[in-house]
């Protein structure tokens, strides 16, 4: 054989399972891309084909506003709703003055984390690229590449922790005193004083854990359900290390979030399950019939909104091709009640741009969606007859000084009953 | 015998009808997201320009990027670890590498050489920790994928696989540093003077490395030849 031939015979090797693996690296790559301090990235952070994008979302909005009545562009997207019986007109506010159905914000943007009270009154916590409430909302943990820290609503700092790597998917125990987190492509868990911190397991996938609500574990155990590498859900007793459970995934999922004490519900791109962690099987309960599903939030009643986005919604498409959909899905059945076995799905939403992943308010009545192209965030409600609540001019808010290319502020929390 | 996935034709340049090439592809509900759109900019955009706007925050770039130099580093990997989960690890650790480096990346470095580099270094690596370890060279997928009459991406490539499975043998049976060595130069198409400055080795070391790799290769193949 000569050099050539063996050039060419390496270059033919099929790695086995390479598809797969390329799928699951890129959503690692990508996430640690998400994680990036945005400080490092400034306001460069958007491609110039998004810049140019947000330009021409801009330009529409200005024309909107000089040709029509404020708020006019809103109502003609959502007359382009599925279900439009159940859309009205929003009243489109120029400003966050409150939070619809109360309580208060995390709010990410390029200047930092933000928390918003419920009187639409901010202040900024610092230089952070993620956060997450405490249950009574006592407290934030943040996160700034490996380090991950407990601060204060006003931003006093309780604690600070290194962390192997870069720090993402903190959340706090419903109980109080864990908080988990990811990082170096496994699980920690540290108590809520900032000590004791310990790898609870190595190569877990890149989704968020999710904390079985107190009031489904009679022991009142600290019990986490996440996602590994292998396709599998396990549910653990974090302060024993013991793994109560484990059950396979039929997808890999983007979002995990409780349903009852024996039933997680998995969130997949083609898929929404309901996954048995006591043996039982698996059901599939929502499939999109076009598109995949971009993202998801949890209500405390089990409810799930999931965000679909359509043909031509992928990154690098023009605003004018993507069509998104926020759809709700009850889970169907309670545990121990077969005789409802169907689950229940409504298209709460449905138009032409691009959307930020949703987020359930904490008593289940409003979800929020930031419309990347339209510099909105919209406040929609799960249930019939009430009408959505456009707030315009966000980034404004969220970048005194920046520009327009800064990325949509996102919500990152939202606390409390 | 089932169609190639769009990720495999994506992935496999044998399949995608290219050398190496990323395929055209308009498919939107592929796993990674607007890969048609980003295989066309993957023709007029170079790394140079692609990692620019990858340290602005442009995630197409990094797409464009991972699509682009995926498939070398992860088949690479396994060509020197010939362990698909390992190879797996690596490369992704090599692109998490680059991922945590975009700040201070020097843009005048080709991004290619240099992830395969991390590659490269971190398979030899982990081949000699599992050497200690002294564990045996066992590939799970690659005997689920025989049993089974092959995953999706072997089946679209089961003649390939005819092809070269001499080949992959021959490789296997060298060890590490030497699979290192062949990879660099015949895979990667390093010149003996690159992979000396990869591998901290004298040039001359890596010469005699690659001839008796060759060597080897030969006999393997004469011997195995019926």
């Amino acid at each position: 054989m000569n050099e050539e031939r063996l050039g060419e015979e390496l270059r033919r090797q099929v790695v086995p399972g390479e598809s797969d693996a390329a799928e699951r690296s890129w959503e690692v790559v990508r996430a640690a891309m998400a994680e990036r301090d945005p400080a490092l990235v400034g306001a460069r952070r958007r491609s110039r084909l998004a810049v140019a994008l947000g330009a021409m979302a801009s330009a529409g909005v200005v024309l909107a506003i000089a040709l029509t009545p404020a708020g006019a562009e809103v109502r003609e997207w959502m007359a382009d709703a599925v279900d439009p019986a159940e859309v009205r007109a929003p009243a489109d506010r120029r400003g966050l003055t409150g939070v619809p159905s109360g309580g208060r914000l995390l709010v990410g943007s390029e200047a930092g984390q933000w928390v918003v009270d419920e009187d639409g009154s901010r202040r900024l916590l610092g230089e952070y690229s993620g956060a997450a409430w405490s249950p009574s909302g006592m407290f934030v943990a943040v996160a700034r590449e490996r380090e991950l820290s407990a601060v204060e609503p006003d931003g006093g700092l309780r604690w600070s922790i290194s962390a192997p790597g870069p720090v993402a998917d903190q959340t706090w125990a419903p109980g109080c005193c864990r908080i988990a987190y990811r990082s170096d492509g496994g699980l920690f868990v540290v108590d809520g004083a900032g000590a004791s911190e310990r790898r609870l397991a190595a190569r877990v996938a890149p989704v968020r854990p999710a904390w079985m609500p107190v009031a489904y574990d009679d022991a009142s155990r600290n019990v986490l359900a996440y996602a590994d590498r292998d396709g599998l859900v396990h549910v653990r007793d974090v302060d024993s290390g013991e793994v109560l459970a484990s059950a396979p995934l039929a997808r890999r999922p983007i979002a995990l979030s409780w349903l009852d004490r024996d039933r997680i519900l998995v969130v997949a791109r083609d898929l929404v399950e309901v996954v048995r962690v006591d043996g039982g099987p698996a059901q599939t309960v929502y499939r999109p019939d076009r598109g995949r599903i971009e993202a998801a939030s949890a209500s405390v009643d089990g409810n799930v909104a999931v965000l679909i986005g359509s043909r031509g919604s992928m990154s690098g498409s023009a605003p004018g091709r993507v069509r998104s959909s926020l759809v709700l899905v009850k889970a169907g059945a309670p545990a121990g009640d077969p005789s409802v076995r169907t689950s229940r799905t409504r298209t709460l939403f449905s138009g032409l741009g691009r959307y930020d992943s949703p987020v359930f308010s904490p008593d289940g009545q409003r979800i929020q969606l930031g419309l990347r192209d339209l510099d909105q965030w919209l406040f929609v409600s799960p249930k019939r007859g009430v009408d959505p609540i456009a707030v315009g001019d966000i980034t404004r808010q969220f970048e005194p000084g920046g520009g327009a290319a800064a990325p949509l502020p996102r919500v990152d929390g939202w606390c409390c009953d | 015998m089932a169609l190639p996935s769009p990720i495999a034709l994506a992935l496999d340049p044998v399949a995608a009808g290219g050398s190496g090439a990323i395929a055209e592809i308009a498919d939107d509900t592929s796993p990674i997201p607007g890969r048609g759109i980003l295989a066309g900019l993957d023709r007029r955009r170079s790394d140079q320009r692609l990692m620019r706007a990858a340290q602005d925050g442009s995630e197409e770039a990094l797409e464009v990027l991972f699509l682009r130099h995926w498939p070398t580093a992860n088949r690479a990997a396994y060509l020197v670890v010939r362990d698909a989960a390992a190879a797996e690890d690596i490369a992704q650790e090599a692109f998490l590498s680059a991922v945590r480096s975009l700040d201070r990346f020097d843009r005048r470095r080709p991004f290619g050489p240099w992830l395969h580099r991390i590659v490269v270094n971190r398979a030899i690596d982990w081949s000699r920790a599992r050497r200690l370890r002294g564990e045996v060279g066992v590939d799970p997928e690659v005997g689920a994928a025989t049993a089974s009459g092959g995953d999706e991406q072997a089946g679209a490539a089961g003649s390939l696989r005819v092809l070269s499975d001499d080949v992959g043998e021959a490789i296997a049976a060298l060890d590490p540093e030497r699979r290192a060595i062949v990879v660099l130069r015949y895979l990667l198409e390093f010149t003996p003077g690159e992979i000396a400055e990869t591998l901290g080795l004298p040039r001359g070391t890596v010469n005699s490395r690659l001839r008796r790799a060759l060597d080897q290769l030969g006999e393997q193949l004469e011997e195995e030849r019926p």
